[in-house]
């Protein structure tokens, strides 16, 4: 027999099932397997922390969202937000799909051209545009929505130079939450957006052809996308009459909240999340209520980037350490930090384990394995006795974690994609070389080695 | 100025012009090219043509001043009534000047006649043919001292009638009468204006040729079996009615022909009838019998007959004839549009759905119902629904947006009856919530199954095409939430269904026009792309020129991207002008008849070019697959796309414009279009 760790007892008042003061209770099934594959072999195989991506639940997610909108407003088009995770087979698997390219940078914006995306499948949004990025996109049909005075005044030098009127949308933002978002474009209530619509028509070289409006993220209230529809509808009606702007589209942006629970919310994500029908149920027929006829319905773009990738990728880690805190609470140490699951800022993971460990759970503070105070993945977490070498199963950790992600003491760990039986690795672990790759170490500073080696 | 006195050289233009298309419409050709061959027909005795033209100038003169239609006035039938006053004048009595007063009072009282006339039949949309040539001449061969008792010898030009005479000894007799029967149309009792005038009815119309030689040949019969020879034959009436019925009032078919031998057996009784009648009274019989026989037997064919019934030969409105041929190509015209459905339907619901029960379903689309659709909303694996499927709003299509499929006004509507739980229909209120909408053309749509109040119309209420009418939802005898659809002829539920076709649509990710969505297929709407469309076509005032090579035949055709007077944008081409109908994603051409054709069924060739412009696009877009072909990068030409179905190539350069076509037609003629300017 196995000669176990020793570990301090201590009395633990056993809880079962119920929800309590620590959330939810974890699953009672263990979670052996993982989109059809065994856990401990896919870890024996591609090591540990591993990110999953389930190909068939990507899929169903953008099919899903698409029925829900388009079922509701003719002339959907569903534009996969970049940054929440741009891994080049994720945003294969989508344009594959039909999902349409949603970038907010340069460097976005080339990998959606290397993906042979179509100029005028490409949504450039963001604040910062340099003026050669703003130039190939014109050139190549891009739709370019403006963010600020100083852009708009870089597009129509453009114009100029181009030759031509060029047609672009404008950012908007309304106050809609608190705190609320005033970062991205012109503020409506304020007359901003107004003031910007009117200065580019006046101007004569640029043509309002489309409105965008973010109403934040992760917004788990409908009715938050209800007011910001209605703001649309009633700034597009006010600008048609005065300055007779005819839109091509507008943009109702992204925001839609997945399956995880935010940290400050009082219940679950199970509860509280909308389905992507709710949310089409309250946008369409406010949209459809604008000011145009049959002949001239603007095409609705909305830019999801949590609500697809999320939940179809989990993630795999491994149990290096358990050890009692002064209070009393249980800490347990996995392998994976905040580096790779920068997300924990806001969700309360469900932290899910792989072996069956009975249905006696215990508060327990979960650390990432980084030599950091701030490296806590999660502050309280009802786990079942857990021992070093066993794994833990992180599910819904697709957005934002693979693309902000940041390299520290240890190696990024490998992505891969199941898809119908089929394992495909597609981004490998990262090596060191990879990573020291782009340094260079003057000789001057390595005199040192001359006098180590005497 | 300039453009009153162009106006004042214009009308007497008109008026000459009506004049002399008079005598084509005597022998149904109204053209100038065989108007003018029989007016010279009539000049074989130069008094006899000289009093043709008094009788028809005055004539038409006469209705010029009296009909308030233009069209019907410059229709040249007034004209024919006063040519033949005058020839038969010429004819039947001694010229002198007290004729050439009654030839001007009697054209006159001609033209008073048909105009009447013309206003009395246009009620029953029959023609007046020369019922008040007929008229008018008994009038003035009654008048003492006019009537010359025998046919009068007039005096023709010398060479001609010698060679009238050398013909007459060289041709057989029976041959001799048959040609000079044609010039009898114009009273000529002569053989080389029999022969002008067949020549010049073979000029105009095959059919007509063909017509009036069997009717004069069945003529010819006729009267030598009741009279025993051929003696005193002139055989007018027999041609006249032969031209009338073999195509020209008639629509050209087997059945025509029976009707026309059967109206020429008419002609020779009526014929010999009153031949003996009027002798008593010293009048000749003219063209009393035609005229006879042709009214009474168009007046049960346009105004008796039920127009349903298909045995029936065909007449033509009037203001429609030009020719037998032409007759024909608007008769099956007309049969392809009578035949299809009034309505022109697009799918009742956005996004992708599908067919869970389609004509002559398993369940219960059957019998007289058996032209309708069930519509449910499937994900990719084919499920309807999301959860256990216990609660209605777990079905995907539960609460979507239902939508009128075709402009009409709200017959009926149903809003009160409960949604059932899954898997329970209610058999009482088999229809639940419905809508039914009245196309106004004998057509209805029904629509069923709807939310429980969630229906947005009102009875009496007018609907857009793809307006919203209520929410999907799962009242009546239905066990999963879908739309049921059907086009009816009556607006009561439960009315005889109509088999209909969708205008336009995707089924299962193609593009298609006037498609039956089956059984289980994926089906929905195309989207509307009117404005982005429309800039990609070209700008306002463009002019794109083609140059067409087809076989040896090259020509340029150009064509005019513009608004119409409304705004709309219209392509204009050389005389037809294509509209935009903004309820409709089609284009409509506008001939310069100013009758409607819609432009999928037509075969004249820019059309086909504008119809390929406004699906292509969307197809580059989304990566739909044409119907019989693909779309592919073309490798000669880089960053052009090409598609290629069975019968077209197009390539389409990188702005999205078509730079080149090939058209391969049925006959496998291969057509070259090449676009070699843009004006703008």
């Amino acid at each position: 027999m196995e000669k176990k760790s020793y570990v301090k007892p201590t009395i633990v008042r056993h809880s079962i099932g119920v929800m309590n003061k620590y959330g939810r209770p974890p699953a009672t099934v263990p979670m052996s397997r993982l989109a059809g594959f065994d856990v401990k072999e896919l870890v024996a195989q591609y090591g540990s922390p591993l990110y999953v991506l389930s190909v068939n639940q990507l899929r169903q997610q953008y099919q899903n969202l698409f029925r829900a909108f388009s079922t509701r407003y003719p002339g959907t088009r569903v534009a996969y937000s970049y940054k929440t995770n741009y891994l080049k087979a994720i945003c294969s698997i989508l344009h594959s799909e039909g999902a349409w390219a949603e970038v907010v940078s340069g460097f976005e914006y080339d990998i959606a051209r290397d993906l042979d995306m179509p100029g005028d499948k490409i949504i450039f949004n963001g604040p910062y545009k340099t003026r050669e990025e703003l130039t190939r996109a014109f050139t190549e049909g891009a739709m370019v929505n403006l963010d600020n005075y100083d852009e708009i005044q870089v597009c129509e030098g453009l114009a100029d130079e181009m030759g031509k009127k060029l047609p672009v949308g404008v950012r908007v933002n309304m106050d809609l939450n608190n705190p609320p978002w005033h970062k991205f474009g012109f503020n409506i209530e304020a007359g901003h957006a107004y003031e910007a619509v009117k200065r580019i028509q006046t101007g004569g070289k640029l043509d309002v052809t489309g409105l965008h409006i973010h109403v934040g993220t992760y917004v788990d209230d409908v009715n938050i996308y209800a007011a910001a529809a209605r703001g649309l509808v009633s700034f597009y009606t006010y600008i048609k009459e005065q300055l007779g702007v005819r839109l091509k589209y507008w943009d109702m942006g992204g925001g839609y909240a997945s399956h995880n629970t935010l940290n400050w919310a009082w219940q679950s994500a199970e509860y509280t999340c909308p389905t992507v029908d709710q949310y089409a149920e309250v946008i369409c027929p406010i949209l459809l209520n604008g000011p145009f006829g049959s002949g001239d319905v603007p095409k609705l773009f909305i830019e999801p980037g949590r609500a697809l990738v999320d939940e179809p990728i989990s993630m795999i880690t491994t149990v290096v350490a358990q050890k009692r805190l002064p209070g009393g609470k249980r800490g347990v140490i996995v392998d994976a930090g905040m580096n790779v699951l920068s997300s924990v800022q806001w969700y309360n993971y469900n932290f899910q384990t792989v072996q069956d460990s009975g249905v006696t759970v215990e508060d327990t503070i979960l650390y990432g394995g980084l030599c950091m105070n701030i490296d806590v993945l999660r502050q309280s977490a009802a786990l079942p006795p857990v021992r070093r070498g066993e794994h833990l199963v992180i599910p819904h950790v697709g957005a934002y974690n693979i693309s902000q992600s940041w390299q520290f003491i240890y190696l990024r760990p490998a992505v891969i994609a199941v898809d119908d039986g089929k394992i495909h690795v597609i981004k490998s672990r990262e090596t060191r070389d990879y990573v020291q790759k782009m340094e260079q170490v003057p000789d001057e500073f390595q005199t040192y080695r001359t006098v180590n080696r005497k | 100025m300039k453009h009153s006195s162009s106006k004042a050289t214009a009308e007497p233009l008109a008026y000459l012009r009506t004049c002399l298309k008079s005598y084509g419409v005597v022998a149904f050709a109204p053209h100038p090219v065989p108007a003018t061959l029989m007016l010279l027909a009539t000049f074989y005795y130069p008094l006899a043509g000289l009093m043709g033209i008094t009788g028809n100038l005055i004539a038409s003169l006469t209705a010029r001043w009296l009909h308030p239609v233009r069209a019907v006035r410059e229709s040249g039938i007034f004209g024919v009534n006063g040519i033949l006053v005058g020839l038969a004048l010429a004819k039947y009595s001694v010229p002198s000047m007290k004729i050439w007063v009654l030839l001007i009072l009697g054209a006159g009282l001609a033209g008073i006649l048909s105009t009447a006339l013309a206003g009395y039949f246009a009620k029953y949309d029959l023609p007046i043919l020369s019922i008040p040539f007929t008229a008018v001449v008994w009038l003035l061969l009654l008048t003492p001292g006019t009537a010359a008792g025998h046919e009068t010898a007039l005096t023709s030009f010398t060479g001609l009638q010698n060679i009238d005479l050398w013909l007459f000894s060289k041709l057989p007799y029976v041959l001799f009468e048959y040609l000079k029967m044609f010039g009898s149309i114009f009273f000529q009792s002569n053989l080389l204006s029999g022969v002008l005038v067949l020549a010049a009815i073979a000029i105009y119309s095959r059919i007509s040729v063909i017509a009036g030689l069997w009717g004069g040949f069945l003529g010819m019969l006729v009267y030598v079996f009741i009279h025993g020879s051929l003696i005193g034959f002139d055989g007018l009436n027999y041609v006249l009615i032969a031209l009338a019925m073999g195509g020209f009032f008639v629509v050209h078919s087997f059945r025509s022909v029976g009707l026309m031998t059967a109206a020429i057996l008419m002609v020779g009784l009526v014929e010999a009838g009153t031949r003996e009648l009027l002798q008593s009274s010293g009048l000749p019989l003219l063209i009393f019998p035609f005229n006879l026989v042709a009214i009474l037997l168009l007046f049960p064919l346009k105004n008796i007959l039920s127009p349903e019934n298909s045995k029936r030969p065909v007449p033509i409105p009037l203001y429609l004839i030009k020719s037998p041929e032409s007759n024909l190509r608007w008769y099956r015209r007309w049969v392809l549009y009578s035949s299809r459905q009034k309505t022109l339907l697009t799918m009742p619901f956005l996004g992708e759905w599908s067919v869970l029960q389609g004509n002559d379903g398993e369940w219960t689309h059957k019998g007289t119902g058996r032209y309708a659709w069930d519509f449910v909303v499937r994900d990719q694996s084919g499920s309807q629904l999301k959860g256990f499927g216990n609660r209605v709003e777990d079905y995907y299509a539960y609460g979507l947006p239902v939508l009128a499929p075709a402009p009409g006004m709200v017959f009926a509507v149903e809003n009160r009856v409960n949604d059932n739980p899954p898997q329970t229909a209610n058999t009482e209120q088999n229809w639940g919530n419905y809508v039914i909408i009245d196309h106004q053309n004998g057509e209805y749509s029904e629509l069923s199954h709807l939310k429980q109040g969630s229906v947005v119309v009102k009875p009496g209420q007018y609907l857009q095409r793809g307006e919203l009418i209520g929410y999907c939802g799962n009242s009546g005898r239905s066990p999963v939430p879908h739309i049921h659809y059907q086009l009816q002829q009556e607006g009561r539920l439960s009315s005889v269904t109509i088999p209909a076709n969708f205008s336009e649509g995707l089924m299962n990710g193609q593009i298609l026009v006037h498609f039956v969505p089956e059984h289980d297929a994926r089906v929905g709407p195309l989207e509307s792309d009117t404005l982005p469309l429309w800039t990609l076509l070209g700008k306002e005032t463009d002019v794109w020129v083609y140059r067409v090579r087809e076989s040896l035949l090259k020509f340029r055709e150009s064509l005019t991207f513009s608004t119409d007077e409304f705004g709309n944008p219209a392509i204009l081409g050389k005389d037809n002008r294509l509209w935009h109908i903004i309820d409709m994603p089609h284009f409509i051409e506008i001939r310069p008849d100013f009758k409607t054709y819609p432009s999928l069924i037509n075969p004249s060739l820019w059309i086909d070019i504008v119809g390929e412009r406004l699906i292509l696009p969307k197809i580059l877009r989304d990566g739909f697959k044409w119907k019989d072909g693909e779309v592919r990068a073309s490798e000669r030409m880089p960053g052009c796309m090409v598609v290629i179905t069975a019968n077209r190539k197009i390539v389409i350069d990188p702005s999205g414009r078509l730079s080149e076509m090939s058209l391969v037609d049925r006959s496998d003629k291969i057509m070259t279009l090449i676009k070699i300017q843009h004006k703008t």
